[in-house]
């Protein structure tokens, strides 16, 4: 197999891994299952007012990360039906980084209170911004890059 | 022929010392108490460098389904060793690891949040927390967590530094 195509069978076994996480944790929040709190404790503060509610049930993720891994969802979808390879994604991830740390920043600082819309926007941004930098990088097969370099020299 | 055509063979490649040192980064930042309000990082630390180890001791370049593997398995071992050290204590010394430096910040934050019903869930998970006894359900529920949440840590910090890395003929 080639490294494009683990690339691609990664992308596609992300991108379901992905949607089954999301779906879980948005049926935990709609039909109240508090089992399920604690497996994602690790993973995020799941503080209440920063999380999005389903039937007055906040979700056991917080926005950002919700944004995060539905952003890793989408990269993993686009590069499983469609790979594309963006040269400057190191610095769009880069970006997208610095994006949320200033936003968390500015709200530490008072300038807004909890937009958690906006949180759940940089998330995914973030994980999308993560998911196409991975691809970008290792989804072309190592034969063509190769070819393309000892053709500019002939 | 350049190098990019070689394939180094992955059994000569042992990941024990990549799963010792991204286990050892996972060990130490989910132990520290308050590493709950750093999110996934810990995890995701402890996942890229063990593949950064892993790259840099044998100067390949990976497929990223390994890295992710090496990464996960790193993620697994380190949580699951800080968890057995946090049971141990808890079951031998009835002490459980920053639980009132965790019960003091939840209060911290109880006290700033303007609302109402926001405040009684606060309340209701600090008793929760200071009720929890150790059960069969508490071994299923963290046996859970370690999978779950080492998978997600340890994909993210094993895929970025399988990208981020390149340092030799791919290893296969």
């Amino acid at each position: 197999m080639s490294a494009a195509d683990s690339s691609r069978l990664v992308a596609r076994f992300g991108a379901i891994g992905l949607l089954i996480l999301l779906v879980a944790i948005m049926a935990a929040a709609a039909l109240g299952w508090g089992f399920l709190d604690p497996i994602l404790a690790p993973l995020c503060h799941q503080q209440s007012d920063r999380c999005f509610s389903i039937e007055g049930n906040a979700m056991i993720v917080c926005s950002r990360c919700l944004g995060i891994y539905l952003g890793l969802m989408i990269g993993c979808l686009a590069h499983s039906f469609r790979p594309a390879f963006i040269a400057c994604m190191g610095r769009l991830l880069v970006v997208a980084l610095a994006l949320n740390g200033g936003d968390a920043l500015v709200e530490w600082l008072g300038v807004y209170e909890n937009l958690r819309w906006l949180r759940l926007a940089l998330g995914s941004v973030l994980g999308a911004a993560i998911a196409a930098f991975v691809f970008s990088r290792t989804g072309k097969s190592p034969e063509k890059r190769s070819f393309r370099g000892d053709s500019s020299r002939s | 022929m350049s190098e990019e055509s070689e394939i180094v063979d992955l059994d000569q490649c042992p990941i024990k010392p990549a799963i010792v040192t991204g286990g050892g980064i996972a060990f130490l930042l989910t132990l520290f108490p308050m590493s709950v309000v750093l999110c996934c990082l810990p995890l995701v630390l402890g996942g890229f460098a063990a593949t950064t180890a892993f790259i840099f001791k044998y100067r390949v370049r990976l497929e990223l389904k390994f890295g992710m593997k090496v990464a996960i398995l790193a993620c697994m071992a380190g949580f699951g060793a800080s968890t057995l050290l946090y049971d141990a204590l808890w079951l031998g010394f009835d002490y459980r690891i920053g639980m009132e430096l965790q019960i003091d910040f939840l209060r911290q934050m109880q006290e700033a949040s303007p609302d109402e019903s926001t405040r009684e869930q606060f309340e209701k998970g600090i008793e929760e927390m200071r009720n929890q006894t150790f059960g069969f359900g508490t071994i299923v529920s963290q046996t859970v967590t370690i999978l779950i949440c080492s998978g997600i840590g340890g994909a993210i910090g094993g895929a970025l530094a399988t990208a981020m890395f390149k340092k030799g003929p791919l290893a296969q």
